[in-house]
């Protein structure tokens, strides 16, 4: 029995993790690229973060608290962007402003990359992430391309043992039953979105800390010798059971239909993906490459209220600051190991519904709160995020890497839900409804990028698309197209 | 004992109760058909040979490979592990709703799934067999050291059974044996177990309803299901669990081929508590109330007295299915009665006539009117959607994109809600679709967002009546009638004979994991005249969609996924 399977073992690592068959875009890869300006060459790292709310609520008109006060290198910072100091990060942090996402144009068909018409608000990871035009109109979340993070992992993913991560710190959606919120969640719980002919499938994110870290790290060899023994031992069993789980596939594959078998074969080939990851040798420790700490058992599942238009002190939270805190460090320790160079983070989600009194001191309900309270309140929220993104920006920046840093050699984009402003296709002046006015936020060296300064994207070149393809050549992926949008932020790269 | 072991003897004992009465009949049956050997070394051949095959059958539905939803995981971990209270929650993704969770069209295979499944595994079976009472159940025999083969392979033949929902083929047991043999050695006789538990709970036969079956001569596509496949079928349709001991013995024995095999069986299965369990949550996300938005104490109240409905019209009266729309009584307590407005004191839960406080039938309770409101209020729109929708089995199409459709439209002249709605009449592009829904809302606006009876609107920002907005309570589902109030919506819908055909496309469509369509039109048909020839029990249509033909058939997919 042993023959065979290290036979099949090595057969499978002989595919190098490209088990999972993303299309493997050469045309995209550049030639090998060092991604920091130095003599050592590291890889390139992609990330996109993401936070559920808008940068006004209903009819404010106090200005936007996530725009700098001032343009340029030493952009002056405002309450909400505090944090890029705080963490010592605001000379690696770009913000990027006047960023839209327009509405439909002359007809009520939505054009390249627009949003649809109507309360299309909620629903645009079409646009935001893909670069594709809404689809589904009213209520439609239905996600027609490859998200940017997908791409990059095609283009420079398929040597890692992940060729992306996807990850979401808000545990849950805080929701159920009862209101056109709640059905589901569609599409607004991932960043991530593979394509597989014409039909694009979200990715489910890793909620759980520790699922994550089992995940990530189960071959690390832990620096006690007893821990380190044991865990090769229950190593060792777990592989021994996949490896029969998945040989059972076989047995059942070939007396199933085409379609089922392909359904099935999905399923096999996430279980042989992670058996290799299971065989994988465990990473050469290096300065910054070290196994985190198991971070144990997740912080508790809270309640969820029973009306997603009313607020509940004690429920809707389920400890996202300490998770938040937790994705972030393995994720950090993921690129600085080189275990994936694409990866999503999701803070809070599309139309979060999340109690921030945790987190902030505010008894608000984020969603609540973003329509009816006010905008100083909304930027205790939104500042959570930039102080989360500042903190994952700090932690790159400490972990060392040839003459530099693992941050030199990144693209991180943190994107927002909404913008600031009116709605122009219905007239409103001030409404959380708006992706007019949207900020970003870039972080990281790689491919040149700008750091360090406020810059406003130009009438010619605002899509939050062309953000997102500006980062992705930054990483090396040759391409000047994302879904239906095409071009890039030439100011952000020197 | 602890909890987990009383499920587990609880699902011992109930095996027993029923699998007496299976006992006998299958006595009597080995006695006519020559018994089936239980021996997985059986060398006679695929039993799947002596299968009847009908080469004319016609309405075979067709399905697509199933994996258990979240809920049946649960229930299924429960009854063959003793697992504790939904164990999924924390690795699994959600499921979603069709309204039914039980779409595979939607089930798509992830990493995180894969991998939640598989620490999901290792849990389950660690936890299993770190207690003695649910282990020694699961085990079945005494280990005499870490390498008793004869122990190991009994666990492994009768476990397996139970967990793939089959008999192991002798190389199976081989195989499973080796593996728990091989990790007892690095541990223990139960690591071995907990290793092999661990792997059946990543099986694709455990995970996956695999349905394979044998080819139909001449009818590309289309296969025969075996027993074992038909008692999974009939297990997670009645149940929402997998089969126990007694159904694979049926199944084994030969005993579901035949239709009155089938419905002899799911007779003795609807008798089972799971039945009930399984046949509310139907009900419950058919029509939406299975998560309501409310306190738990008023949620509770409210499914409480909606299941005993359905419980007393199907299971204890065995009466015509619409009863539950024509109902006066309800079961209810001091909760829901101060809810409703009964005026004399009721201090504990029992079965009350509520037809003097406008109270009659399922659309009148205050589980179905607490779903679809809008923010602040009803919606009359939503309201007639689910109408539509769920009761009428009418899709109605989405709004067009350009109109921003949670809100009401640009207030009128008028300061009473129902003229805004009623201003969609006046807006060409929305008449149409707001006619259809609307007008079937009206007729529920008596009651508010959370059921409580009203006869004027409220005041914007409370509860206050607005005297100047008199509700009138009247509605018309447009083409059909008009009604007043949900009592006459239930009694027009039954009327009218537009909800039972309705109600039997949803449950095939819950039975199938997928929407309807039109090649399940003769099956359907079939179906729609079993109910009505049973007087419209619900059961005895459970039993006709068990008892057809077509569901020992299974139409697969095409190479598109069609």
């Amino acid at each position: 029995m042993n023959a065979p399977r290290l036979a099949r073992r090595t057969f499978l690592r002989g595919l190098g993790g490209t088990a999972i068959a993303l299309p493997l875009l050469e045309a995209m890869i550049e030639s090998p690229r060092l991604c920091q300006a130095s003599t050592e060459a590291a890889p390139c790292r992609y990330l996109v973060g993401f936070g559920g709310y808008s940068l006004g609520t209903d009819g404010d008109s106090t200005p936007n608290a996530y725009l700098p006060t001032s343009l340029g290198a030493g952009y002056g910072l405002t309450e909400v962007l505090q944090p890029l100091a705080d963490r010592g990060v605001h000379e690696r942090v770009s913000v990027v402003s006047g960023l839209r996402i327009g509405m439909p144009t002359g007809t009520v068909e939505p054009g390249p990359a627009e949003r649809a018409g109507g309360d299309s608000f909620h629903f645009h990871p079409n646009p935001l992430l893909c670069g594709m035009r809404q689809v589904g109109g009213t209520f439609g979340s239905t996600v027609t391309g490859p998200s940017s993070d997908q791409i990059v992992a095609a283009a420079i993913g398929a040597d890692t043992l992940f060729a992306s991560l996807t990850m979401r710190a808000q545990a849950l959606y805080y929701s159920v039953g009862g209101n056109f919120v709640v059905d589901n969640p569609t599409n607004r719980d991932t960043l991530s979105f593979r394509t597989e002919g014409d039909e694009a499938f979200p990715i489910a994110p890793m909620v759980s800390p520790r699922q994550t870290f089992d995940s990530l790290f189960a071959t690390f060899v832990p620096d006690d010798p007893a821990v380190a023994a044991e865990r090769t031992k229950r190593l060792a069993l777990r592989r021994s059971v996949l490896d029969v789980v998945d040989r059972r596939m076989a047995g059942v594959a070939d007396r199933l239909g085409a379609a089922d078998r392909q359904r099935l074969e999905r399923h096999f080939d996430e279980l042989r993906a992670l058996e290799v990851r299971l065989d994988a040798p465990p990473p050469t420790p290096t300065a910054a490459c070290r196994m985190p700490t198991d971070p144990g058992e997740d912080p508790a599942l809270g309640g969820v209220p029973t009306d997603p238009f009313a607020y509940d002190v004690n429920l809707g939270y389920s400890g996202e600051n300490e998770r938040a805190d937790l994705l972030i460090d393995m994720l950090a320790m993921a690129f600085a190991c080189d275990l994936t160079r694409s990866a999503t983070l999701m803070l809070t989600m599309f139309q979060s519904l999340m109690n921030i009194e945790p987190i902030t001191g505010i008894a608000e309900q984020a969603h609540l709160l973003n329509h009816a309270g006010d905008n100083g309140d909304l930027g205790a929220f939104q500042r959570w995020h930039v102080d989360k993104f500042a903190s994952l920006v700090a932690k790159l920046a400490a972990l060392p890497e040839g003459n530099g840093s693992v941050l030199d050699s990144c693209a991180l984009v943190m994107l927002n839900e909404g913008g600031y402003g009116g709605e122009p296709y219905f007239g409103d002046s001030f409404t959380s409804h708006t992706t007019e006015n949207m900020v970003a936020l870039v972080a990281g060296g790689a491919g040149g990028l700008v750091q360090g300064e406020h810059i406003v994207a130009s009438p010619e070149a605002n899509h939050p698309a062309q953000l997102l393809l500006t980062a992705m050549q930054a990483v090396g992926v040759n391409t000047n197209v994302l879904g239906e949008v095409e071009g890039t932020i030439a100011s952000l790269r020197t | 004992m602890n909890g987990n072991s009383d499920a587990i003897g609880k699902r011992i004992r109930r095996n027993g109760v029923v699998g007496a009465r299976w006992g006998a009949a299958l006595l009597a049956l080995s006695v006519g058909l020559g018994c089936a050997t239980e021996d997985g070394d059986d060398d006679e051949g695929d039993p799947r040979a002596e299968l009847p095959i009908d080469a004319n059958v016609d309405g075979v539905g067709t399905v697509g490979l199933r994996r258990l939803t979240v809920r049946e995981y649960n229930a299924t971990v429960r009854d063959l592990l003793g697992e504790g209270a939904a164990p999924s929650a924390r690795f699994l993704p959600e499921d979603r709703r069709t309204p039914f969770d039980n779409d595979f069209t939607t089930q798509t295979a992830s990493r995180v799934l894969v991998e939640g499944v598989e620490a999901l595994a290792r849990d389950i079976a660690a936890r299993t067999v770190a207690d003695p009472a649910r282990r020694d159940l699961v085990v079945g025999c005494a280990p005499s050291s870490a390498d008793d083969d004869d122990c190991m392979r009994s666990f492994v033949t009768a476990q397996g059974r139970r967990m793939l929902r089959r008999p192991l083929t002798a190389e199976e047991v081989d195989a499973f044996t080796r593996l728990g043999l091989d990790a007892a050695a690095q541990t223990e006789f139960f690591g071995g177990v907990e290793a092999v538990l661990t792997a059946w709970l990543q099986d694709p036969a455990f995970l996956y309803r695999i349905e394979t079956g044998v080819p139909v001569p001449g009818r590309p596509g289309l296969f025969r299901l075996d027993g074992f496949e038909v008692a999974t079928r009939m297990a997670y349709l009645i149940w929402g669990s997998a089969p126990d001991d007694g159904l694979l013995d049926w199944a084994e024995s030969g005993g579901l081929d035949e239709a009155e095999g089938r419905r002899e069986a799911a007779t003795a299965m609807l008798a089972d508590p799971r039945a009930r369990g399984q046949i509310d949550r139907f009900h419950a996300q058919w029509l939406g109330y299975d998560s309501l938005s409310h306190p738990p104490f008023l949620t509770n109240a409210m499914r409480l007295e909606t299941r005993a409905l359905v419980e007393r019209v199907i299971f204890d009266e065995h009466a015509a299915w619409d009863q539950l729309f024509l109902s006066t009584d309800s079961y209810i307590g001091p909760t829901l009665a101060s809810y409703y407005g009964i005026a004399e004191p009721i201090t504990e839960l029992g079965w009350v006539d509520t037809s003097a406080v406008d109270r009659v039938g399922i659309l009148s309770q205050g589980s179905f009117l607490s779903v679809a409101p809008n923010v602040d209020d009803t919606s009359p729109t939503k309201r007639g959607k689910v109408v539509r929708e769920r009761l009428m089995c009418q899709p109605i199409p989405p709004p067009p994109p350009d109109v921003m459709a949670d809100t009401p439209p640009t207030p009128t002249d008028s300061s009473c809600r129902l003229d805004e709605y009623r201003a969609h009449r006046e807006q060409g592009t929305c008449a149409g679709c707001h006619a259809l829904m609307d007008e079937v809302g009206f007729g529920l606006e008596r009651y508010d967002a959370v059921g409580v009876y009203r006869e004027f609107e409220y005041l914007p920002e409370g509860l206050e009546s607005n005297e100047a907005c008199a509700i009138e309570g009247k509605g018309e589902i447009v083409g059909v009638g008009t009604f007043e109030g949900p009592a006459g919506l239930g009694r027009l819908l039954v009327d009218e004979g537009i909800v039972q055909p309705c109600v039997v496309q949803q449950l095939y469509g819950y039975a199938m994991g997928h929407a309807v369509d039109d090649a399940d039109e003769p099956m359907l048909q079939r179906l729609q005249a079993d109910f009505a020839a049973s007087d419209y029990r619900f059961d005895e249509l459970v039993l006709a969609l068990v008892a057809d033909e077509a569901f020992a058939y299974r139409q697969e997919l095409d190479p598109e996924g069609n």
